[in-house]
């Protein structure tokens, strides 16, 4: 994989800025600056496991998918063997672009230029007039590039540029003890609801990606008018520090995440039967914690998720029909466009055996709170923008945003006796996962594959 | 006496033009963010939708998802997000945008249910603060007007879109 050169210059910059981070404080400009975006591309991008489909995307042999890891195309294919592969999405004859659909089934694909053909597990099956003007060419060489991994962990297709990179569940690591609380609560598992919402925005994806990791505070004041016209089921004092929404914290592997209170009975509105099957499906610590892991000792939901770099999942509810609390989950990835720009690719994810009527309850409430059109998520798009365009400027860039929230008291925070895996933190209200998150990007940025990311411990006062 | 056949012409041609008045009259609300005020336009039984497109094989189905929308709204969402707007905490329209709404191609057809159905063409536009840059959606309606003599009111509107991924940073307006 090509590494490509980092000026003295931009290293020290970004030297800077991790010294800072560990302090603190985030130098605005790295969220919107064209040398940190060619970095991205080149060093991260190409170097993590990134999400690139949902497995119920791809139901048929010859199913397809067209979707990108930074700036490169992905061909994601079931091939008639039954087995998902991904591919750089161009031919290997004189490199156009090899399917222009977004989804769809087909058993070959057919080079617009010259008509080279590729069949569903992206062998070279047709060259014409390949006697004549190759003498026969080697076919066996000239099949579409795969990714040089690629890996389906519990529905989730991921794909990896570098060969030399440690495999999905080292990378993954603890989260994948977590992450069944939210794909085993039905029999059948998750299912994509329809394709995602797809839509571009003027901010960077880590602003957005440091939101989902661990930004509560926000939720009371960006997030006012979802209380005020009753779409959430409690009060901002319920979202306000020590409020009966927030919880714990846990940093386990490439992931982040947070874990409210369930009182007993209850299940985020979903049924009640759902936590019985999930319960059946996990081991005796995890039952452990998903019944009585909550500081006051009662159950837990997992209700949001981020595994490094770009995939975020939000799993909440809302009061939209009848006064009944719908949940739904939204699984998201910041796609990096550009310097401080990006799309958003919003799933609707359901448990595929779910009741129909389930199902769209739970697609209404999703699309009333977030999405592209979400009361919620309307408010976070115009802050985030503002944060990427100070960003941009001669004097905005300069500005040290201040993330040391309760890291006077970060010590306290981790849970010594936490049951499971990864480091579990008594509170959602600290600026700690934001700082490790930069962090591991530096580590990309800056040289060679990350490793456990030195966190800061303890910051100076 | 006017015979049948003219009849017939000057009906459809008075039905449209009372449907474009409709339509002009309530672009003109959502110009001006006078919200209550459409809302007041909207039936009770209101289904307003806004598919999700995508690029697909040709021959293999709508491009327009019938499962996943932009928009999948009751009257009573409706209303939870005109609340919204006609709040304090609104946050992506304040300062509020300039939107305009270009309604074009407008063919109206009286049902044999009694309802009138629309189709149309939009084109919209929206402006923040000094940005330069509009941010457009282009597609057409299909409506369903239940005629109320006076006026009309909006029991079903879908718009499908030329867009698959979406320039707008978000869906602060309706189509």
């Amino acid at each position: 994989m090509q590494r490509t050169d980092i000026d003295a210059g931009l290293a020290d910059r970004l030297r800077e800025a991790e010294h800072k981070i560990r302090d603190g404080f985030i130098p605005t400009w790295i969220y919107n600056d064209p040398d940190v975006y060619r970095l991205e591309r080149e060093r991260l991008f190409t170097r993590a496991w990134v999400y690139l489909a949902h497995e119920s995307e791809l139901p048929h042999d010859g199913s397809f998918v067209v979707r990108e890891i930074a700036d490169t195309s992905v061909l994601v294919i079931r091939g008639s063997d039954g087995e998902i592969r991904t591919f750089l999405n161009q031919c290997t004859h004189r490199g156009a672009e090899l399917c222009q659909y977004d989804r769809g089934r087909l058993s070959r694909f057919r080079c617009n230029y010259h008509a080279w053909q590729f069949n569903d597990r992206g062998q070279l099956i047709a060259v014409p007039f390949d006697k004549e003007v190759y003498g026969g060419i080697d076919r066996a060489a000239l099949g579409l590039i795969p990714l040089a991994q690629s890996a389906v962990r519990q529905g989730f297709v991921f794909g990896c540029m570098d060969p030399g990179v440690p495999g999905i569940d080292e990378y993954l690591g603890d989260f994948l003890w977590y992450l069944p609380y939210a794909t085993r609560r039905s029999a059948a598992g998750l299912e994509v609801f329809g394709p995602p919402q797809r839509w571009v925005v003027d901010a960077d994806w880590k602003i957005a990606s440091e939101n989902l990791i661990a930004d509560s505070y926000h939720t009371p004041f960006a997030h006012r008018s979802i209380f005020d016209v009753g779409l959430v089921p409690f009060s901002p004092t319920d979202a306000a520090p020590g409020g009966s929404k927030t919880g714990l914290h846990i940093r386990a592997g490439a992931a982040d995440l947070a874990m409210i209170e369930r009182p007993a009975g209850t299940y985020m509105g979903y049924p009640p039967e759902m936590v019985d099957t999930l319960r059946s499906g996990l081991d005796d610590a995890q039952v452990r914690l998903l019944d009585h892991g909550s500081l006051s000792g009662n159950g837990t939901f997992m209700n949001r998720f981020h595994v490094f770099p770009n995939l975020s999942c939000l799993n909440v509810g809302g009061f939209v029909d009848d006064g009944r609390l719908d949940p739904y989950m939204s699984l998201r990835q910041w796609r990096p466009l550009g310097p401080g720009r990006m799309e958003i690719i919003s799933y609707l994810l359901v448990e595929a055996d779910a009741p129909r009527e389930f199902k769209e309850r739970s697609r209404r409430a999703y699309l009333v709170s977030f999405g592209s059109s979400g009361m919620a998520e309307q408010d976070d798009m115009e802050n985030w923008r503002t944060i990427c365009d100070a960003g941009r400027s001669v004097g905005g860039g300069r500005v040290d945003q201040y993330v040391r929230m309760n890291s006077h008291r970060e010590a306290d925070l981790v849970l010594a006796d936490w049951a499971g895996p990864g480091t579990a933190y008594a509170s959602q209200y600290f600026d700690l996962p934001v700082q490790g998150f930069l962090l591991r990007w530096l580590s990309y940025l800056l040289d060679g594959v990350n490793a456990d990311v030195d966190l800061p411990r303890r910051v100076p006062t | 006496m006017i015979p049948a056949l003219e009849r017939h012409v000057i009906e459809e041609w008075l039905l449209e033009r009372r449907v474009t008045r409709f339509f002009h009259d309530e672009a003109e609300l959502l110009t001006a963010r006078r919200f209550r005020e459409w809302e007041a336009l909207l039936a009770e039984d209101l289904s307003y939708r806004v598919p999700v497109r995508e690029t697909l094989v040709p021959g293999q189905g709508s491009e327009h998802s019938e499962e996943m929308f932009h928009f999948d709204e009751n009257r009573r969402t409706m209303r939870m997000r005109i609340d919204r707007f006609e709040g304090t905490a609104a946050w992506a329209e304040n300062p509020p945008s300039r939107c305009r709404y270009f309604v074009s191609n407008i063919r109206a057809e009286r049902r044999p249910d009694g309802l009138v159905g629309v189709r149309s063409e939009l084109l919209f536009t929206r402006l923040r603060r000094s940005l330069t840059d509009y941010e457009m959606l282009t597609g057409e309606r299909h409506d369903v007007l239940r005629d109320r003599g006076e006026s009309f009111e909006l029991v079903e509107r879908t718009v499908l879109l030329d867009n698959t991924t979406l320039p707008t940073r978000n869906l602060a307006f309706f189509l």
